[in-house]
């Protein structure tokens, strides 16, 4: 049978060679928008180590200094009691369940520090610094290794306590496990902590991958300093089923028990909402692949419903003699199909070379994913995939019409 | 081409429905993609409504400090720039139409009149800025020279800002309203603008000159060299570029003479052209890979349709071997077949070409979230500011293009299948 598709292909040449140049550009090119999908996709699906639904920012601001008359400017002391009053008024609204107070730490924020932690002086590891209140657990629900929120935040009260990534503690005690372990800082004097728990992952955005990061305890007092509440995050976890209307309730409501000099709330943004400004880049990439991607398989489609509706209709004497002599419409729909399939496999091997060729040129993107056998195996997978799906639809349906006709007229039609 | 080849092509079409139905849409389809990008890159970087002048423009957005001790760059920060950098740097250039600056970024704030509070987003400028862009004011003007200079708390507000302000765009000239607690009066109300015209958009438009404001700082009033403005300078001609670069490079020579503690300013290639200025990070790719990135993708949308055309041109023709033989036969020139084969498909390329236009009109006017929701990076607090302008559309270099595509499109699928039917002799032609 295969060999009686070759012969069939070979005598029709100038008729499929356009076909099969066009599958040899359109799996090269679907190739490379399906890994860079592939990347992303990948990329998304794992595992974010926390959850922002039904959290929001409350962004509270300063009124500038010199909108204060001579001697009315609140005191230092003024200034911190009204930071505390303000976070005491935030945690007791309605519908607020826990308030997170971090610095540069929540997810989707631009700000991110970085240090780095010692072993000795020879073993070390850079990692995000996450400094965070104990209910910031609660507030995103990270969880350790064990799948638990509440240890951690008794955990992290203790002085000296750091709570690490799996991935930090892999390069620092090349084991997952580095609970009770010490390792120290150096900003410019030497700090100690004891690493008591671990986090698995805590990604920063959707679309970035894991690196090593580190938790440690914010001071509480940082509010009442020089930063004040306009320098943390504050981030809240409302109640289930508090989430409609909640912006503006808050912001309506609290504007004005908020407003302690020098602080006023300017707004209540929800952290999704920031997550898809975060995303836009990302989304923007997508979605050029997927119009890329949707092109191409459109293409592909019209191009091989196009050749063999010529090609059946050329051929209608030899079908209609195939059918007289006994072969059945389904028998020559499959060798129709039969012959784009190996069509579409002689072309995709060619495309694989060009594409590996792209591939150790450099050209694909490596900063989410490295480039892998098993990442290329898959993605040319998927690309056959959708090209052998194409081919069949694209040839059963000229097939099906071209197919109903009696065997004595197309005899007929013969010239 | 005379009426009868004409009508001769229609009965083609009619005979093979659906080649040329495939062919068409093949076509259309093409011309849809490459028309889509082709408004996403007027959007980006073309001259738009509002911002009718910026293949001339001229964008100055940052500037490096450099802190040289004993020969040794001690420390050094990039930013915006201050108003008394702009001051002293960016004026009395020569080739130049205007002057203007404006902070890079518009910043959320509360806004309040009477009885209503909102929040908006304002953007600190000066009066040359209503002149530079294209504003179309519904009521009151843009504020003066004078205001601008004794730093007058006046403001330009958006209709939409007006109505959420006021409940109505008239009678509104002359009210106060509080931006961040600091009083204003509306001195002009202009149709909304798009946030897709990303230096322009704003809800408010407050001069930055106004002494008392609360990022004082940040437009540098305070006489530091750096803040967080753009200076933007209009020239009589682009060719003029490298001239007005080199008298703003002359000027912060002359500025950093006057700087103490071993303190440089580099304008690192800056004014340069709105593409530049585009980019959101500076390690993003530069001009000509951009470029390419443009050409290539247009390209990739013309060549893989063009293949697939290609095998249906070829498909279509191999019907017509015979009565191509027999036009050979009678002294027709491989030039005659040739022009011939070319002249049919344009035909078709230009039905699918206008069926492709007008899809990608409805595409944009649709879809517009998805096509632009990526390429305005000052975020806006009203979904609806997202509006583009489609008059750009009916532009006459629009259609060029399209045309301009269509025959790329239609010499690229018909020339090797022409090709391949005038070379052959006249006995294979009519044998078939």
């Amino acid at each position: 049978m295969i060999k009686h598709i070759l012969k069939l292909i070979y005598n029709q040449r100038s008729a499929n060679i356009w076909i099969w140049v066009e599958m040899v550009v359109v799996s090269a090119v679907l190739w490379f928008a399906i890994d860079v999908l592939y990347c992303y996709t990948v990329t998304y699906f794992t595992p974010i180590g926390h959850d922002i639904s039904q959290t929001y920012q409350i962004i509270m601001r300063e009124y500038p200094s010199n909108m204060f008359a001579e001697g009315q400017a609140p005191t230092q002391q003024q200034r911190a009691n009204n930071s505390y009053k303000i976070v005491e008024r935030i945690k007791a609204n309605a519908d607020v369940d826990a308030l997170a107070i971090s610095v540069a730490s929540m997810p989707y924020s631009w700000a991110n520090y970085k240090s780095t932690i010692y072993v000795d002086s020879i073993t070390s590891s850079d990692g995000r610094t996450l400094c965070v209140n104990p209910d910031f657990f609660r507030v995103f629900r990270c969880t350790n290794t064990s799948g638990d929120t509440e240890s951690m935040v008794n955990a992290i009260k203790k002085p000296g306590a750091m709570i690490t990534s799996e991935s930090m503690a892999q390069t620092l005690f090349n084991s997952t496990s580095a609970v009770g372990q010490t390792v120290y800082m150096n900003n410019g004097e030497i700090q100690n902590y004891k690493i008591i728990d671990e986090i698995p992952y805590f990604r920063h955005t959707d679309f970035t991958i894991a690196t090593p990061f580190y938790f440690t305890l914010l001071n509480e007092n940082v509010i009442a300093g020089r930063k004040g509440l306009s320098g943390v995050e504050l981030v809240v976890r409302i109640k289930a089923g508090a989430e409609d209307g909640f912006e503006q309730r808050f912001y309506d409501s609290m504007k004005d028990m908020l407003s302690l000099s020098p602080y006023y709330l300017l707004s209540v943004e929800s952290v999704s909402k920031q997550a898809a400004t975060f995303n836009a880049k990302p989304s923007s990439e997508i979605k050029s692949n997927v119009t890329l991607l949707l092109f191409l398989v459109v293409n592909i489609f019209l191009g091989i419903v196009g050749t063999f509706w010529y090609k059946t209709e050329q051929r209608r004497a030899e079908m209609g003699l195939r059918i007289a002599i006994g072969s059945t419409p389904n028998k020559l729909r499959k060798i129709m199909i039969g012959e784009g399939l190996i069509l579409l496999l002689t072309a995709s091997f060619v495309a694989m070379i060009i594409s590996i060729n792209i591939a150790l040129a450099q050209f694909v993107p490596t900063e989410l994913l490295p480039f892998t056998l098993m990442r290329f195996v898959i993605c040319q997978m998927i690309t056959i995939l959708i090209m052998a799906i194409m081919v069949v639809i694209g040839i059963a349906i000229p097939a099906q019409i071209t197919l109903k006709i009696e065997p004595a007229v197309a005899l007929k039609e013969q010239d | 081409m005379n009426s009868l080849s004409i009508k001769q092509i229609l009965k083609l079409v009619a005979d093979n429905k659906v080649l040329s139905s495939i062919f068409i849409f093949g076509v259309a389809l093409a011309i849809t993609m490459v028309m889509v990008l082709q408004i996403v890159y007027q959007i980006k970087f073309g001259n738009l409504n509002n911002e009718p002048y910026r293949d001339r423009t001229l964008y100055m957005k940052s500037l490096t400090a450099t802190q040289i001790i004993n020969g040794k760059a001690e420390q050094s920060w990039t930013s915006g720039l201050s108003a008394k950098f702009i001051k002293e740097c960016c004026f009395g250039i020569q080739d130049v139409e205007l002057v203007s600056a404006s902070s890079l970024d518009t910043k959320k704030s509360v806004v309040s009149s009477n009885d209503v509070k909102i929040q908006a987003n304002y953007l600190l400028t000066d009066d040359v800025f209503f002149n530079l862009h294209n504003f179309i004011f519904i009521s009151g003007s843009p504020f003066s020279r004078t205001d601008f200079e004794s730093g007058i708390a006046k403001a330009v507000i958006s209709e939409n800002t007006a109505l959420k302000l006021f409940n109505s765009v008239d009678d509104v000239i002359g009210r106060s309203i509080m931006i961040n607690f600091k009083e204003f009066r509306v001195c002009g109300v202009v149709q909304n603008v798009s946030t897709l015209s990303s230096f322009v958009y704003s809800d408010i438009w407050i001069p930055y000159s106004y002494s008392n404001f609360v990022y004082e700082d940040q437009v540098g009033n305070s006489g530091h060299t750096s803040g967080a403005l753009i200076c933007y300078f209009l020239a009589k001609s682009s060719s003029d570029y490298n001239r007005i670069k080199a008298q703003v490079e002359s000027n912060i020579k002359r500025y950093n003479a006057g700087l103490a503690n071993g303190w440089q300013i580099s304008s690192t290639e800056q004014p340069y052209n709105l593409f530049m200025a585009n980019r959101k990070e500076s390690k993003d790719i530069d001009y000509t890979s951009e470029i390419w990135r443009y050409i290539m993708s247009i390209s990739l949308f013309l060549i893989i349709p063009a293949i697939n055309l290609s095998g249906l041109t070829i498909a279509r023709m191999k019907k017509r071997y015979a009565e191509l033989g027999i036009r050979k036969a009678f002294g027709a020139t491989k030039w005659t077949i040739l022009k011939q084969m070319i002249g049919e498909n344009m035909i078709l390329t230009l039905i699918g070409g206008v069926l492709g236009v007008i899809i990608s009109y409805f595409a944009i006017e649709l879809m517009s979230g998805f096509i632009f929701g990526d390429i305005s990076y000052r975020d806006s607090l009203n979904p609806s500011a997202r509006n583009v302008d489609l008059s750009m559309f009916f532009q006459l270099s629009t259609f060029v293009y399209a045309i301009l595509y269509c025959v790329i499109i239609n010499l690229l699928s018909s020339i090797i299948p022409a090709f391949i039917a005038a070379r052959k002799e006249i006995i294979a032609l009519i044998n078939g």
